[in-house]
């Protein structure tokens, strides 16, 4: 039933854009295609612009009530020309590379921002959508206050630094299944990086599964639980620590350096970077 | 013995099959009002365009709707008729292409350019752009078949028992290959290797078209061919040979012909399941065993599901899309049920 309706229901509503014109006027209508930068349109006071998002744009909640063009990687020209954009901002991830050819012969403005995971990349990213909207002012003044915060931030990390940099343990672990524990070229080394410590891990690059004696092995300072969605249940360090009884052993168990916070948030390098930094910070004090 | 006149049902199949072609280029997540639909069709026709077409519509129907059409077509009817000559070589209704390692060669091909792409392979994938997923997997796809191949063939002669169980070995050795990669992928890998197995049409242009022809055309013109053939495998091997056909180089023919539209299929779609096994059973049920009708018949009616289930794909979580390896299951498997549980159907159709 609903799937006939559907065809209706786009039509009535592309009838309704197409009457507004949004090809000729001079109003933006853009698709976000990447969380960071949904999140850095929002801080941007720009969401009025928004007309679809891509699936990894979950924060703000709000961004999960637009029109979604499906996973960033796999994505659809026709879906995407049928929201009406005049702007697609997207990030080096994006493709299929064929389908982003296909919407630059429609001739569709589709803008490629490019990342790089480390505060300054953050601020170059804020400072690229910013210009992409014509909202430079806006966006430097979001740098300005990102950058006062992370200061902030950063020397009293420093005021209450190691002696050596503490090693960190970094593991994503979601519901009720695996956790994933987080090597080289990651977002979460990088992460540990803009905290100024070290990744126990140096074998390896990307995620592979925690397991319980490689875990102790690696006898981390301080353990960082990216919360990939746990649903009201108990937090999600919690819950990593009963799983795997030997991490109770490591230093950062028995000192209580174990830190959860939301994946998005912990991993995004988008305009949050300082509160992810502030969401961390306790675990990084050394106790005198 | 039919229980429909044949030359009838492939009027319905054609007949069908044109007007889901039709109704698919005219729906989709972005609406075409008719008369640019018309003005475009003309220009498409050579005649001058009264008024300009917006662009975006026009390239939405030349470029991007009609190439994902063609596709569909022609990738639902080599999964479709390559189904129904495994099945008949085999002897065996539960047989398809998988099994002489079409599918996890292609695999193997397509999880290394998506894992190892950036590393061990970054410069094939430097050289071949955007072709070097497809390329990679339509070569896997062959150079697995032909290993299973060569294994079951003793002296010239090819033994279809062995040919399964070398295909379930080699298969695995490709599965393992595959999990390997899928270990050491990153999360975004994982998502594209995910998305792979499900089937999409997505990425389908006129290059793709162009690059895919030969690989299914051949096969469609020339697997109909083998029909008497396939036939007389209906009674066995043995009778088959003393009926006079020369069963060494129908089994060559076959395995190849098969493996090349398959890979070609594959390569440029996903993993489509269900079609390849089921469309030549549907048909088996209607209008029999008999490989000169069915063989047609499945390629028609391949290319018809396909068409409408991409229909489906594009439209049912506009603007993003369904993978067409879902829809071909979840609209394709209550349908045979219901088939299969019909009170027409004789007890015992099946085979």
């Amino acid at each position: 039933m609903k799937v006939w309706m559907l065809p209706l229901c786009l039509w009535a509503l592309s009838a309704l854009s197409t009457a507004g014109s949004a090809y000729a006027g001079d109003e933006t209508r853009v698709i976000s295609i990447d969380g960071s930068i949904t999140e850095i349109v929002y801080a941007l006071g720009a969401a009025d612009h928004l007309v679809g998002v891509d699936t990894t744009s979950r924060y703000p909640a709000a961004a999960q009530a637009l029109p979604n063009v499906g996973y960033m990687r796999q994505l659809t020209a026709e879906g995407i020309l049928s929201l009406q954009p005049s702007l697609v901002i997207t990030t080096a991830e994006a493709g299929p590379v064929a389908v982003l050819e296909q919407l630059d012969q429609a001739g569709l403005r589709v803008e490629t921002v490019t990342t790089d995971s480390s505060i300054a990349g953050v601020y170059a990213k804020i400072r690229r959508v910013a210009q992409l909207l014509a909202m430079q002012e806006r966006g430097e003044e979001l740098i300005g206050t990102l950058q006062s915060n992370i200061q902030t931030l950063q020397a009293q990390l420093y005021d209450r630094r190691w002696q050596a940099p503490p090693k960190v343990m970094f593991l994503l672990a979601a519901g009720n299944h695996g956790v994933m524990l987080a090597g080289k070229n990651t977002h979460a080394d990088a992460m540990i990086q803009v905290m100024g410590g070290v990744n126990v891990v140096s074998d390896f690059n990307s995620y592979k599964p925690l397991t319980p004696e490689g875990g102790l092995q690696t006898l981390p300072d301080i353990i960082v639980v990216a919360d990939t969605g746990s649903g009201g249940q108990a937090p999600a360090s919690e819950r990593v620590l009963e799983r795997f009884q030997l991490l109770q052993h490591t230093p950062a168990a028995r000192q209580k350096r174990v830190i959860t916070a939301d994946s998005m948030l912990l991993l995004g390098f988008g305009p949050r970077i300082d509160q992810a930094i502030e969401a961390m910070a306790p675990a990084f004090y050394v106790s005198r | 013995m039919y229980r429909v006149n044949p030359i009838a049902l492939w009027g319905i199949f054609a007949a069908a099959l044109v007007v889901a072609s039709a109704w698919s280029l005219v729906t989709g997540a972005l609406h075409i009002p008719s008369r640019e639909l018309v003005a475009v069709l003309k220009q498409g026709l050579g005649f001058s365009a009264i008024e300009p077409v917006p662009l975006h519509l026009e390239i939405t129907l030349l470029q991007i709707r009609l190439p994902r059409l063609v596709m569909a077509l022609l990738v639902g009817a080599a999964l479709a008729l390559s189904g129904a000559a495994i099945q008949g070589l085999f002897r065996n209704p539960l047989a398809d292409p998988g099994l002489i390692g079409v599918s996890s060669g292609a695999a193997l091909g397509a999880v290394s350019i998506i894992v190892l792409g950036d590393t061990l392979f970054s410069s094939w994938v430097w050289l071949s752009g955007r072709w070097a997923l497809p390329v990679a997997a339509f070569v896997a796809s062959l150079i697995t078949t032909l290993v299973i191949y060569r294994i079951s063939t003793r002296s010239g002669y090819t033994q279809v028992a062995t040919l399964l169980l070398a295909g379930i070995a080699i298969n695995a050795i490709a599965g393992a290959a595959t999990g390997l990669l899928t270990f050491i992928a990153d999360d975004s890998e994982l998502r594209s290797i995910t998305f792979w197995s499900m089937g999409s049409l997505t990425q389908s242009s006129w290059q793709d078209v162009a690059a895919m022809l030969p690989f299914i055309v051949i096969p469609l013109l020339l697997l109909p061919l083998f029909a008497p053939a396939l036939n007389g495998f209906l009674m066995g091997e043995t009778v088959a040979e003393h009926l006079g056909f020369p069963i060494r180089w129908v089994k060559r023919c076959i395995i190849l012909l098969t493996a090349m539209a398959v890979g070609a299929a594959v390569a440029f779609s996903g993993v489509i399941g269900f079609l390849g096994l089921v469309v030549p059973h549907l048909l088996r049920l209607v209008i029999g065993p008999d490989h000169r009708l069915l063989l047609p018949a499945s390629a028609l009616c391949g290319a018809l599901l396909l068409t409408v289930a991409d229909m489906f794909a594009r439209t049912v979580v506009a603007p993003a899309e369904l993978p067409i390896g879902l829809i071909m299951a979840i609209i394709g498997g209550p349908f045979f049920l219901a088939l299969l549980l019909s009170p027409a159907l004789k007890p015992g159709g099946v085979a």
